[in-house]
Parts: C-alpha cells; structure tokens; sequence
C-alpha cells in the first residue's frame, strides 16, 4: 500500500480571519502521486498549496504530512522542520519571489546549503541539474536580467537540487511560450517517474493529463467540488463550464463561423448550442 | 571650505572681500588644503565608481565577507539590490500606465495625489512581497541564519595583481615622503 503524505481533514482558511478562502477541504495524497488542482481565480488553489509546504496554517480542521500534524508547534522543532522542508518543494507562481540570491547559482544552491547537504554533493547535482535544464550560461548572471522563462526555469531547478519527496508547483507553467512549456513538463513527468509526488495547481487544461492522475477541482464555494481522472474531467463539459475553466467565443471551423464551449486544445470538442 | 580663510587658515593672503563689513581673506595655504581635500575626495570617489562598474556586484559582496562584515547584513544588502530592479520596474509601469491614461499635462495637484498614491502602492507591494519572498525562504529551509557556498578563492594572478599593487603603494609613499611639494 501507498504511503499517505499528505491528509488533509475538514481543513478552513481565512484571510485576516474573515476572508475566506478555503472552506472544508478534504484530501490525500499518496508517495508517488501525481494531482493537479484546478479551478477559476479566487477558488483558493494557492492558499491550499501554502498550507501543504506548512507556510500557513488551517484555522480549523487539520494536515498531517508524513503522519506528523503540521501545525505550529510541530514547525518549531528544528528536527522535524529540517525533516519536513528537505522533503517537500514549493515552487511559487511568481519567480521573483523565489529568486532572492544576487546571482543565478547562488539562488539554486540556497537551499540544499540551509539543510546542510554537503557541498561537494551540492555542486555535483548542480551540474547535472544545470546542464537538464540549459541554464549553464545563466550561472552567474543576477536574477532580476533573465527572461521569465528563464527565471522559472531557476526557480524549478533552485527546488529540484534539494531532491524533494514531493514538489508542488503554484501554476508553472503561466505566461511561458509553448517550448518551455513543453520543456518543464518533461522535467516534471522525468521526476515523477522516480517515484517522486507532484501536486500541481493550473488554470491549463493542455496540461492536465500529462501532470497528473488526479484531478481535484476547486468550486466557487472554496470546496473540492470533485476529484477525477483528467481524462474524465476533461469530457465533462457542464462541470467545466459551470467552474469557469471553458468560454464561448465564435469562431471558424473551415469556412463556417460558429460559437459552443469549447477547450483550447488541439482537437476541441463539439458541442454545439 | 572653511579652511580657504585666514580665520581657519593663517598665511599669506590671495583674495580679500567684504561681506556686510566683515572682511573675509582666502589665503594660499588655504586654498592649497582645500584643493587638497577636493582633489582627495574626487579621487575616492572615482575609485569606488571604477570598482563598481569594473567589478561585478557579486564579487563586492563577497569581500564584504572578507573584511569580517556579517553574513546577515552582506545578506540584506544583496537582497536589497536584486529588489530594486524590481521596484524601479513597478515604478516604470505605474508612471506608464498613469501616463497612458492621462490627458495633456496634469495639473501639480493632480500631480502631488497620483504621486502619493504611486507611492502607497509601492509600499504595500514592498510589504507584500517582503512577506512573500520570507516564505519562499522559509520553504527551502531558511531557518534565520543564511549559509553561503563560499568558493571565493585566491588565483596566482590575483595574489600577482596585488603584489602590484602593494609595490604601487608602497612607492607612492616613498615618493610622497622623499619629493616635498
């Protein structure tokens, strides 16, 4: 049997305490998984995935990661917080937050230097990590001069050196260009098939059946409206419409113009109304 | 300045003025501290504009480890730099969109109240990410001490380039002390 990593039991969130943004959350994530989380702006995909890296707390209900209650107190404990965030990455929507360092290498061996790796296992899986990603001409340039692309790909690869157990990843791959695209979802298929667990939250239905084999979609009520197979997801073409994730636009098919709800994939659906 | 007059400076006068019947006399000695201390400064501070545009800001903050300065304040002090781009950008786009929207000049009022508010923004967004940019360290293991890979090591060429150096000095004071002016 799988081992559970994450667990999450009637989990709330407020902003500031009266703002809600998650509302009875319940979920597991077994070693190995790979979940995408979906759903329109606001339904709280990235206060979710700040809970699962314990960066913020639930007000009520509660997470256990590795069958530890994650809460404060358990955060405390040097031990157990080196234990923690040695195993699970969180690469965040914005780039720029997460490259803080003064140069490209410096950002990546951040954090393997604060969980106290040794340094010549450092600069090996930098190497290597370098050399995947195409980023060893970026080396030593500042952060604040690469190209968006380029800081994401940092930015994957500044959470990858630490090998974590699972990687969660906050929209990666929006407002980059197909071949980049294409490219950090061949790195996180390669590290998924290590055994590795990747939870991903996306607005890009493109993307959802090659990261993942679950998907749990968000509603406007800040709940898990349901948690299917991307394949099946994608074929339900209600439950996408009613959560804002297809639009109606017209549009031509040959020489005919027309309007239905369709997905921007290659070979959308038909259904016309 | 101060020191061009004779009240601070004694010696042989070269210019002399009233100012409400206080004379004030510039003498030679004067003038020759202060073009001194003018031609000191200027020197300073063209040294410290040729290392900073000669030397990558890397490498400055590292010999700032060098020199003993600690690692959290060489830590705040690269932090600060990479944000700056940062903001400068935000501050580029708000002065861009305010314009894109504006209609001939603004009136200072107007002017002063877009001002303010680009500067509220600012602020927030400074905090926010402030925030956001902590988390992301915390999330890699940050625990309020930083570590650094410190592979800043000396080169026979540099140790070359500062026996130069040293040479360099070392004449320049010999000279200075052997050619009176």
């Amino acid at each position: 049997m799988q081992e559970t990593i994450f667990a999450l039991d009637n989990v709330h969130y407020a902003y500031l305490g009266k703002f809600p943004a998650l509302c009875g959350i319940d979920m597991q994530v077994k070693r190995g998984e790979k979940i995408a989380i979906v759903g329109a702006n606001g339904t709280g995909k990235s206060t979710l995935l700040h809970l699962l890296d314990a960066l913020i707390f639930p007000d009520k209900g509660n997470i256990k990661a590795f069958g530890t209650e994650l809460d404060e107190a358990s955060l405390n404990k040097e031990e157990f917080c080196k234990y923690f965030r040695s195993r699970v990455g969180f690469i965040f929507q914005n780039p720029d937050v997460q490259l803080f360092s003064p140069s490209v290498k410096e950002d990546i061996v951040f954090g393997p230097l604060q969980l106290g790796l040794e340094k010549e296992v450092i600069k090996s899986r930098l190497e290597e990590l370098t050399c995947a990603f195409g980023i060893e001409d970026l080396l030593e340039r500042p952060p604040h001069r690469l190209s968006t692309g380029e800081k994401r790909k940092v930015a994957i690869a500044s959470v990858l050196i630490s090998e974590p157990q699972v990687v969660i990843l906050d929209e990666p791959t929006a407002g980059l260009d197909p071949a980049t695209v294409r490219q950090i979802i061949d790195i996180l298929i390669e590290y998924n098939e290590k055994g590795k667990t990747i939870i991903t939250s996306t607005h890009d239905l493109h993307i959802v059946e090659e990261i993942a084999d679950t998907v749990y979609l968000l509603n406007k009520e800040k709940k898990i409206a349901c948690s299917l197979h991307p394949h099946d997801l994608l074929n339900n073409v209600d439950l996408l419409r009613e959560n804002n994730l297809i639009h109606i636009h017209p549009h031509k098919h040959k020489d005919k113009i027309h309007a239905h709800p369709h997905l921007h994939l290659g070979d959308h659906h038909h259904e016309e109304i | 300045m101060p020191a061009l007059f004779a009240n601070i400076t004694p010696g042989e006068p070269v210019f002399a003025l009233k100012v409400f019947g206080a004379s004030l006399i510039i003498t030679r000695p004067g003038v020759l501290t202060f073009s001194l201390f003018v031609l000191r400064v200027a020197t300073s501070v063209s040294f410290v504009v040729l290392l900073v545009l000669a030397t990558r800001h890397t490498h400055l903050l590292k010999v700032l480890r060098v020199f003993k300065v600690p690692l959290i304040f060489v830590t705040v002090l690269s932090m600060c730099y990479r944000y700056i781009y940062l903001f400068v950008e935000l501050i580029e786009n708000t002065y861009l969109a305010i314009k894109s929207r504006s209609i001939g000049r603004l009136h200072y009022k107007k002017g002063q109240k877009v001002a303010v508010l680009s500067i509220a923004n600012l602020w927030q967004r400074s905090f926010q990410l402030n925030e956001e940019v902590y988390s992301a360290m915390l999330s890699r293991g940050y625990s309020g001490e930083p570590l650094v890979m410190d592979e800043f090591k000396a080169r026979p060429s540099d140790c070359l380039w500062l026996l130069f150096v040293l040479l360099f000095c070392g004449c320049i004071i010999y000279l200075n002390y052997i050619v009176k002016v």
